[in-house]
């Protein structure tokens, strides 16, 4: 799993351009699913038929996509001129690396500015090392995007860090469970979905599509555990978060309750996630036609948003066997 | 003149009575059928003569405008934005008020009793006045009601060379191109969506998306032209007389790399000119239409427009001529199979 | 049957909670409010609450939904810090300032614990600190238990709500929390109570939705569901006080305001002013030219597109813990509302989607 985890974290997939992450997954699931498909905002839906008489339809949610650079403008002289597309820090970028889906790398510069807050996305520009706009377009074209180049490195045995790991990790924890999955009584369908960091635009037409009786959704959430945090009471190596609320959502108590319920039984680690800011794609989700009771189980992360996000694989294993029984034992 | 009498009619966001009239009567001669939806989307749809792939096209009615929200005793009108609007462009500006058209002006303090502190900042509408002639809150109450909305007076006008003005290419120039448009027959079924309520969230298309169920959809659109001197070049997002812009990413969308790629293929087979749309900022109703039901494979052509959402836009013809051919080979490209759908 | 009384059920609305996504108590007694007009009452899978009273219109009936929110705004616990304090955020729009040193109820797994929102006293504090208003983030609960107490009843995700029993104030005004929006919830009851004496084509589908002050969320499942031919939003707005815009600020006991502005069908808002000068019942005009930030922005745009109207009620103070209604606003908002729904008929249905004129 730790490597599936590097594969996925080390690819480009920028919201709306998430082709490379696309081809990992498809491969990653291939032997442990009944079929797999696309849709038109590239979502990758994985069918696992069930085995029961009385099956519900059960949906997994993990996205794939994350945020990313957009090329607007390629200047005379090869340098090549960004916008942002998520959720992305102007300041945090200087002098990181970048890359391409097709392989190209650049630097992230900016004009010069005094004082590192007046640092803005209209003077950040990239270089790829061109030195004109030909030969720019022989890499790039304007419209394509790219994202942060990072190895997952790994500090001691059970923390990673690396980029996009919120919510890569969400997406291994998703694989994963497929594979544990064996003989569930219900019809489970995991949606890989698009286009998360920029309004859940995947998984509301996937959702839709679907009907499905009840989802859950993987993400990551910031953790409150480090010098200085927003208060928020989930930390590293407590446990799989199960969702309270985000800014997009409040959980349905009795899913919240199921959840806590088989946790308890199965005496898996877990922590409450109560975190006003995060944004998942279970509140698109539950309004979805005449609603989808949709729950939410979170990885918490250090730092995210720089390039550098932490996760504990011991809460990574305890989301992948509670979320195998959460759809294993389904009964609401 | 099409562009005049669409661009002169009302139609502010959610009041879009008049204009929806004026295109239902330049139009219902050449569709199969035309319709209003519960919000007043006007929905018009040409069956062509295969079954599929259908295509919706789309571009909205409504404007930027005003609307009077409490009349004062000395008869002035207060009035709010609908829409987005800079408060910077209100001052002095004749408008016009309601079903009849009231004329009215905006005026302000004038500047001889304006601090020099005050001199410094911009107008806010907490100063800005209606003026319709009035004496007293009961005289005004005669011609105008809470509730009305206003315009801006501005007529159409070609200036210039190759150019015209008037107060809402955004996103009339959509519906002309439209307009010209569904005139030519397609084998491909096509549906025309002049949509409601885009500039107060993008509110008409989804449901209209909703209901046609299209396989393909195009955003027809003015977008902002900032070709200005001092912009530079990521900082111009379009520029006249570079022909139609192709949206990449906006804030309600991001560009089908395959629906782009398909759309350049398409302008440069026909020797069309083309440009990208260079910025991320800005919505459209595309936003809606992609992620209606199980998702729709859609793309935003638009005419750049300088000064959008201000009292005189203005547009290049030749953009505008070149957004009409541009579509119509967009069409075309689809009746062949493009996009393989 | 005995009669419902319904100013009497309004008061026990308001001494009951239900903070968004935790709307059951509210909804197990409005349900049992509205089950003095009809038996089919459902819960759909949002946990909205559905009650249909039948018309005597031929099938297929016009459907008229009346969508009154049941939840409130609140706070959620966050965080457990030592000694036992708590820390919260907010669920909807909470002012923090209306906050500071209420008394307070903890909603625990097991049960209810009183709390006082902490202060400190001004002996303590500077002349600068005085002027200035703490986040929410940085108040505190006291539960007046020791930690361990406190760990073992309460946990992260518990709901609180301000303590505060409903108060009858002279002039027929009644205040206390949730007014926003147990008033409008009380309204749709008078609304089937003067029905009783009307006759009326369509179907009313009375829906107490969820959600509304986290997005209006049950509106769009509820209305997705119901696919009525209209949609009526009851939800509540400014009362008049000083200082507020000339154009958002309406004096108790004027009368229901009847909503005008994009987000609402014009036709259904013209229809309603009808009526009310054919009852010669005061209403007032509310303008908006953008989302109205109630129930009927979600209901307008859901599936294919409704006609939608939103009557609202004048509230005092709102989304604090003493929130004032004329009593006899609520009773004028039900009667508008029966009397607009007798006048609903295919006809008038087939009516609200044409615009064009030939």
């Amino acid at each position: 799993m730790k490597e599936l985890i590097k594969r996925l974290s080390e690819a480009c997939g920028p919201s709306g351009h998430e082709n490379n992450v696309r081809d990992l997954i498809r491969d990653a699931v291939a032997s442990y699913a009944d079929e797999i498909n696309e849709d038109v905002l590239g979502n990758v839906i994985v069918t696992k038929k069930g085995k029961g008489t009385d099956r519900k339809h059960l949906m997994l949610v993990a996205h794939i996509d994350e945020p990313g650079l957009l090329v607007t403008h390629i200047e005379g002289n090869g340098y090549l001129r960004v916008a942002q597309v998520g959720n992305l820090e102007a300041a945090y970028l200087v002098g990181q690396r970048v890359q391409f889906p097709n392989g190209t790398v650049g630097v992230v510069g900016t004009h010069h500015v005094n004082d590192a807050g007046d640092v803005t996305f209209m003077g950040l520009f990239l270089d790829i090392a061109a030195t004109s706009e030909a030969e720019a377009l022989e890499k790039v074209r304007v419209g394509d995007m790219c994202t942060l180049l990072q190895p997952v490195v790994e500090l001691d045995n059970d923390k990673l860090v690396g980029k996009a790991l919120d919510n890569r990790v969400g997406c291994a924890v998703a694989v994963e469970a497929l594979k544990r999955l064996k003989d569930q009584e219900h019809d489970v369908t995991v949606v890989f979905t698009t286009q998360h960091g920029v309004g859940s635009r995947g998984v509301k037409p996937a959702a839709f599509a679907l009907e499905p009786d009840f989802g859950l959704v993987l993400d990551g959430v910031r953790a409150g555990d480090y010098p200085g945090a927003k208060r928020i009471e989930v930390g590293l190596g407590k446990g799989v978060a199960v969702k309270v609320l985000d800014r997009n959502v409040i959980v349905p108590p009795p899913i919240k309750n199921f959840l806590v319920d088989q946790a308890e039984k199965a005496g898996i680690a877990y922590q409450l996630e109560v975190y006003p800011d995060g944004t998942s794609d279970a509140g698109a989700m539950l309004i979805t036609r005449d609603g989808i009771p949709t729950g939410g189980l979170s990885l918490p992360l250090r730092y995210t948003v720089t390039g550098s996000e932490m996760v504990d694989l011991r809460d990574v294993e305890a989301a992948v066997q509670l979320t195998v029984l959460a759809l294993q034992q389904y009964n609401l | 003149m099409l562009l005049k009498r669409l661009t002169e009619a009302m139609g502010p966001s959610g009041f879009e009575e008049e204009i929806r009239q004026v295109i239902y009567e330049e139009i219902r001669d050449h569709v199969d059928r035309v319709y209003t939806d519960a919000l007043g989307n006007l929905i018009a749809e040409k069956d062509g003569t295969r079954p599929g792939p259908k295509v919706m096209l789309c571009a909205h009615m409504d404007e930027v405008s005003l609307m009077i929200t409490h009349i004062e005793p000395n008869g002035l009108l207060q009035f709010a934005h609908i829409g987005g609007i800079d408060n910077k462009i209100l001052n002095s500006q004749p408008v016009l008020i309601g079903d009849s058209k009231i004329p009215g002006v905006i005026g302000s303090k004038p500047i001889h009793h304006q601090s020099p502190e005050e001199r410094r900042q911009p107008v806010g509408l907490n100063s800005l006045r209606i003026d319709i002639g009035a004496s007293s809150r009961e005289e005004a109450m005669t011609l105008v009601e809470p509730g009305d909305v206003a315009i801006f007076a501005t007529q159409y006008e070609e200036i210039g060379e190759r150019k015209a003005k008037s107060k809402s290419f955004d996103d009339r120039i959509g519906c002309a191109v439209m307009v010209e448009t569904l005139k030519k027959n397609f084998d491909v079924p096509t549906v025309y969506v002049f949509a409601v309520q885009e500039e107060i969230g993008l509110r008409g298309a989804g449901p209209a998306a909703f209901r046609v169920q299209p396989d393909i959809s195009l955003v027809l659109e003015g977008t902002l032209a900032a070709d200005f001197p001092g912009s530079p070049g990521h900082g111009k997002a379009t520029i006249q007389g570079n022909g139609p812009a192709l949206s990449v990413v906006d804030s309600s969308s991001i560009h089908n790399r395959k629906f782009l790629d398909h759309m350049v293929q398409v302008a440069e087979a026909n020797n069309l000119p083309y440009q990208y749309r260079k910025t991320v900022a800005g919505g459209n109703d595309a936003g809606r239409i992609h992620i209606s039901r199980a998702g729709v494979l859609s793309g935003v052509i638009s005419v750049p427009t300088r000064y959008i959402h201000a009292p005189a836009q203005l547009i290049s013809l030749d953009d505008y001529e070149n957004t009409i051919a541009l579509v119509e080979q967009f069409l075309r490209s689809v009746e062949q199979g493009g996009l393989g759908q | 049957m005995s009669d419902l009384n319904i100013r009497e059920t309004l008061l026990e609305l308001l001494t009951d909670w239900g903070v968004s996504g935790y709307e059951g108590n509210i909804t197990a007694r409005f349900r049992k409010a509205l089950s003095y007009f009809t038996d089919d009452i459902r819960v759909d899978k949002l946990g909205n609450l559905i009650a249909t009273v039948k018309g005597e219109g031929p099938e297929p009936r016009p459907k008229v939904m009346l969508a009154a929110h049941m939840d409130e705004i609140g706070l959620m616990v966050t965080k457990i810090e030592a000694q036992g304090f708590l820390r919260v955020t907010a669920v909807g729009g909470v002012d923090p300032r209306t906050q500071m040193a209420q008394e307070v109820v903890v909603h625990g797994r097991d049960g209810d614990y009183v709390g006082i929102f902490g202060s400190m006293p001004p002996h303590l504090t500077s002349p600068s600190e005085r002027g200035k208003s703490a986040p929410l983030e940085d108040m505190f609960i006291d539960l007046a238990m020791p930690e361990e107490r406190v760990r073992e009843k309460v946990r992260v995700g518990d709901l609180v709500t301000i303590r505060r029993t409903p108060l009858e104030l002279p002039f027929d005004r009644i205040s206390g929390k949730s007014l926003d929006n147990r008033a409008s919830m009380t309204a749709t009851l008078e609304c089937l109570q003067e029905l009783k004496r009307l006759h009326h084509q369509a179907d009313v589908i009375v829906v107490g939705t969820v959600q509304e002050e986290r997005g209006r969320l049950g509106a769009w499942t509820s209305m997705f569901g119901i696919e009525p031919d209209i949609g009526i939003a009851i939800d509540v707005t400014f009362g008049d006080m000083p200082g507020a815009p000339d154009d958002a600020s309406f004096p108790l006991d004027g009368g229901p305001c009847i909503f005008w502005g994009p987000n609402i069908s014009l036709k259904v808002a013209r229809s309603m002013f009808d009526v009310a000068k054919r009852l010669n019942m005061p209403v007032q005009k509310e303008l908006g030219q953008r989302e109205s930030g109630t129930d009927v922005d979600s209901m307008q745009l859901t599936g294919a597109g409704y006609p939608t109207g939103l009557v609202s009620i004048p509230v005092r103070y709102m989304h604090t813990s003493v929130e004032t209604v004329c009593y006899r606003d609520i009773e004028r908002t039900g009667q508008l509302l029966a009397h607009t729904i007798a006048g609903v008929d295919r006809a008038y249905v087939e009516g609200l989607t044409c615009f064009l004129k030939d």
